[in-house]
């Protein structure tokens, strides 16, 4: 009898044992999996020191072991990007770092100055040791760098996060973005044999997060809808060609990445996930496709007005802005408004010249005019960054010499000195209980407001990403070599194809050594970002602008200098400046020919035609708002010049 | 150095004395809109009201870093988004914040 109970209670212990290390292992298998990959990345990485400090970089053969470890070592780190990239993104620069030098403006620090990041680690370290007599020093400082960098990633102030499911959906969201956006594209991957098997690494080794996550919160676990849907798209991935100018970057993100994207999304909102990074800062968690213009914040468009729901109160705003857009008023010779160089008619650009007439009617600008429309979608505007907001830079115009010649004050006063605007913005000044009266934001908000509602339309490439409609095998395959071969996505980035990449809180800026003319004799005088942020990085680049819409917003780059998409795929594939022969400090596209076939060119071209949003085109009012100073009545809607 | 603001409830405010009076006045005019802002954005969760009396919160200068303040907690990530509040905005409520008086009690 005793023996009896004693072994009941032994049995009865050993199962509660049981059952409590199995939970125990449950609890603990997410930050296991973590610790234990972080582990075994700093085992491989001080490996890779050892090795390359015995090395003797003599022959070929040398080189290429050395080679071939970086990349096996890039394998561990593609296996914690996950984590990585969204727990500290300027550390991991220092271990995948696409360049040595970049400088950020970030939009959470935007009205700081842009800071210097130095990059580091295996990402330039495998194009290091492809330059002519890598110096061993030089591969040994990349290295190090990389791991004094990992450390990081066990301090308590980011483990702590693994305790909790929040950062997990938020690692995943951004996780599928550069699924969508880089890592197809060989953006951080300078081999770009390397790309599709690393993502192959990468996507499998996400999956085995999955399982560990699920185990540990089993009341916050990725669905199985989400679970079936990732084990098809590793089926997809694993049968695609391991050329990435072979694998179908449509077919991948349309039916595999995007709908992740939208469970992931809707599982953010079920468990009511909360950030408390700032990556997430511009992400918008209404988003329910990678392909709506809701994807992330962008621009206030509504400047003071922000607030302000109520539709008949936005109506109103919104026929304010549109007559203000037309209104030479705000020039200082009331003979020019927004719309003499932003026509609507030509996609809210200027197709006719160049560059824009200058306010003195006989000159030309230095600048293109850039289409408005998707303005709002980018970090920085202007093409050299200039300014954080439409409002200002809607100030700035009005007061610039060039190009309308008033000035703030001399503007509200003559918009003030009309009856209808008075009254009206008067009646909205409630809705700005911080001003006592209607200032110069008032009016630029409006305005901003007016063109930014045109900027809401989607393009037939969209609505195929959205099942909506299928489109065309061509611009399909344009797409899939604009991600590959052409190397275009690796710096206009889905899905606006701006220099805005995932998660959307800053603006790229590129040298790539655009010529003042077509004979290539030398390089655009235009000193670009190096005008608001001097540096030898900064000269000559300028900000990527997108490509929507492009089929029609010719002439192109900052200068005009093309006149068809032709050419501007012609420079591309030649290299850009450098490849041309002109002496280009800094160009950070490849100087390397890309070899593009006439036909593939083509294709280029037939997808970008995808991206041609269906704009509604209005009419310029016919009638402006009488002013109590007569000889401001004889002006014209839309300007004369 | 105190000087008195508009709006429903007067807030006064508390500048170094080291700052010249131009300067002041100035920041004055930013804290006049940075209160309307607070009353706007914050005031319904922070603000202490009793009998008819308010009591704003004095936050330290740590708490008034201008852009973590939007993710400080969950009900900051929800309210305090972009599309609620400006960075501009903000900063003008942090001003406010951090200039008022301490230990005020408005009537
Ligand atoms: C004289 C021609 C001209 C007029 C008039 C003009 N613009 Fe522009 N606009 C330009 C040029 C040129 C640029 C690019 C300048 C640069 O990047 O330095 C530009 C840039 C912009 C940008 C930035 C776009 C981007 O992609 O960053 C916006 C927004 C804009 N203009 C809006 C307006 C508004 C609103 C008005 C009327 C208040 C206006 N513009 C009047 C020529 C003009
Ligand atoms: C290294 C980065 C980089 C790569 C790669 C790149 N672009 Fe660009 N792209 C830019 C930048 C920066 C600009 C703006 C240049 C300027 O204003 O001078 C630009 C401008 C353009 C424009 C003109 C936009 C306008 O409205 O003026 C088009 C069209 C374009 N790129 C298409 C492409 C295509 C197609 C490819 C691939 C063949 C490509 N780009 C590859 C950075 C890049
Ligand atoms: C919807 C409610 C809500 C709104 C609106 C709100 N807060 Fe908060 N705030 C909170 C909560 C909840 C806390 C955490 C309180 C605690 O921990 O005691 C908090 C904490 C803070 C803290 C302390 C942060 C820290 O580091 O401990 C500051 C400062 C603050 N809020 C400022 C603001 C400002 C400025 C605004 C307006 C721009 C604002 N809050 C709007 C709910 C809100």
């Amino acid at each position: 009898m005793k023996l009896k109970n004693t072994i009941i209670t032994i049995a009865l212990l050993l199962l509660i044992a049981v059952i409590f290390s199995f939970k125990d292992s449950g609890k603990n298998s997410y930050a296991t999996n973590y610790f234990q990959s972080l582990k075994s990345l700093s085992n491989s990485q001080s490996q890779l020191l050892e090795n390359i400090k015995k090395n003797d970089f003599q022959t070929e053969k040398d080189l290429e072991k050395i080679r071939k470890e970086i990349l096996n070592t890039r394998l561990k780190l593609k296996g914690m990007d996950f984590w990585f990239r969204y727990f500290e993104p300027n550390v991991y620069k220092k271990m995948n770092g696409p360049l040595p030098v970049e400088w950020e403006t970030e939009v959470f620090e935007k009205y700081e100055k842009p800071y210097k990041r130095e990059g580091a680690g295996l990402s330039l370290a495998i194009q290091y040791i492809d330059e002519e007599n890598p110096d061993k020093d030089t591969l040994l400082r990349l290295i190090q760098s990389s791991i004094d960098a990992e450390q990081t990633y066990s301090n308590d102030s980011i483990t702590v996060n693994l305790q909790s499911y929040h950062h997990f959906y938020l690692c995943n969201r951004l996780y599928l973005l550069n699924l969508a956006a880089i890592y197809t594209t060989g953006f951080e991957c300078p081999d770009t044999a390397s790309v599709i098997p690393e993502l192959k690494v990468m996507m499998t080794e996400v999956n085995k997060i999955y399982k560990s996550f699920n185990e540990s919160f089993p009341d916050a676990s990725l669905n199985t809808d989400y679970l079936i849907l990732y084990d098809k798209t590793l089926d997809f991935v694993a049968k695609q060609s391991s050329n990435y100018s072979s694998f179908d970057h449509f077919i991948f993100i349309r039916d595999y990445i995007n709908p992740l994207f939208t469970i992931n999304r809707d599982l953010i909102k079920k468990y009511r996930v909360s950030s408390k990074n700032m990556l997430d800062y511009s992400l918008n968690k209404e988003a329910t496709s990678i392909f709506k213009k809701n994807l992330y914040n962008g621009q206030n468009s509504k400047g003071v007005f922000l607030r302000m729901e109520d539709t008949a109160a936005l109506n109103e705003l919104e026929r304010l802005g549109k007559m203000l857009f037309y209104d030479p008023i705000l020039s200082g010779n009331n003979m020019r408004s927004c719309a003499s160089c932003h026509k609507a008619g030509q996609y809210f650009t200027d197709t006719t010249s160049k560059t824009s007439l200058h306010f003195n009617q006989k000159d030309y600008l230095s600048r293109n005019t850039p289409s408005l429309l998707n303005a709002e979608y980018n970090h920085l505007l202007m093409i050299d960054g200039k300014h954080f907001t439409l409002q200002h830079q809607i100030t700035s115009v009005v007061s610039n010499e060039t190009e309308m010649c008033s000035s703030e004050k001399q503007a509200l006063a003559k918009v003030m000195s009309c009856k209808d605007y008075k009254k009206s913005f008067n009646k909205l000044l409630k809705y700005t209980p911080q001003e006592s009266e209607i200032t110069f934001e008032h009016i630029a908000s409006a305005i901003s407001y007016y063109y930014s509602r045109f900027s809401t339309s989607y393009a037939p490439f969209d609505e195929a990403m959205n099942k909506t409609i299928s489109l065309d095998p061509e611009s399909i395959r344009g797409f899939n070599i604009f991600m590959s071969k052409a190397q275009c996505a690796t710096c206009h980035f889905v899905p606006q194809f701006n220099g805005v990449k995932p998660p959307y809180v800053g603006s790229e800026f590129e040298v790539l050594g655009v010529p003042a003319d077509t004979g290539f004799k030398m390089q655009s005088a235009d000193k670009g970002r190096y005008e608001i942020n001097p540096a030898s990085q900064t000269l000559n680049a300028f900000r990527t602008g997108t490509i929507r819409n492009a089929a029609y917003t010719m002439p192109y780059m900052h200068n005009g200098v093309f006149s068809n998409l032709m050419q501007v795929i012609n420079f591309y594939n030649n290299g850009g400046g450098a490849g041309k022969g002109l002496v280009v400090n800094n160009q950070t596209l490849s100087s390397d020919p890309l070899g593009l076939s006439e036909a593939e060119k083509q294709l280029l071209i037939k997808f970008i035609m995808s991206l041609t949003e269906q704009v509604k085109v209005e009419q310029a009012p016919k009638y402006l708002p009488f002013s109590s100073d007569k000889s401001l009545n004889k002006r014209i809607s839309g300007g004369i010049y | 150095m105190l000087v008195r603001c508009a709006g429903p409830k007067k807030v006064a405010y508390e500048f170094p004395t080291a700052m010249a009076p131009a300067i002041q006045a100035e920041y004055a005019k930013q804290c006049d809109k940075g209160k309307i802002l607070y009353d706007i954005n914050c005031s319904r969760c922070h603000t202490t009201k009793a009998k008819g009396k308010e009591i704003i919160p004095d936050f330290n200068a740590l708490q008034l870093e201008t852009y973590q303040i939007r993710i400080t907690n969950e009900t900051h990530e929800n309210n305090l988004t972009e599309t609620k509040v400006t960075a501009e905005e903000l900063s003008l409520i942090l001003t406010f914040l951090a200039y008022k008086k301490k230990n005020e009690v408005l009537k």
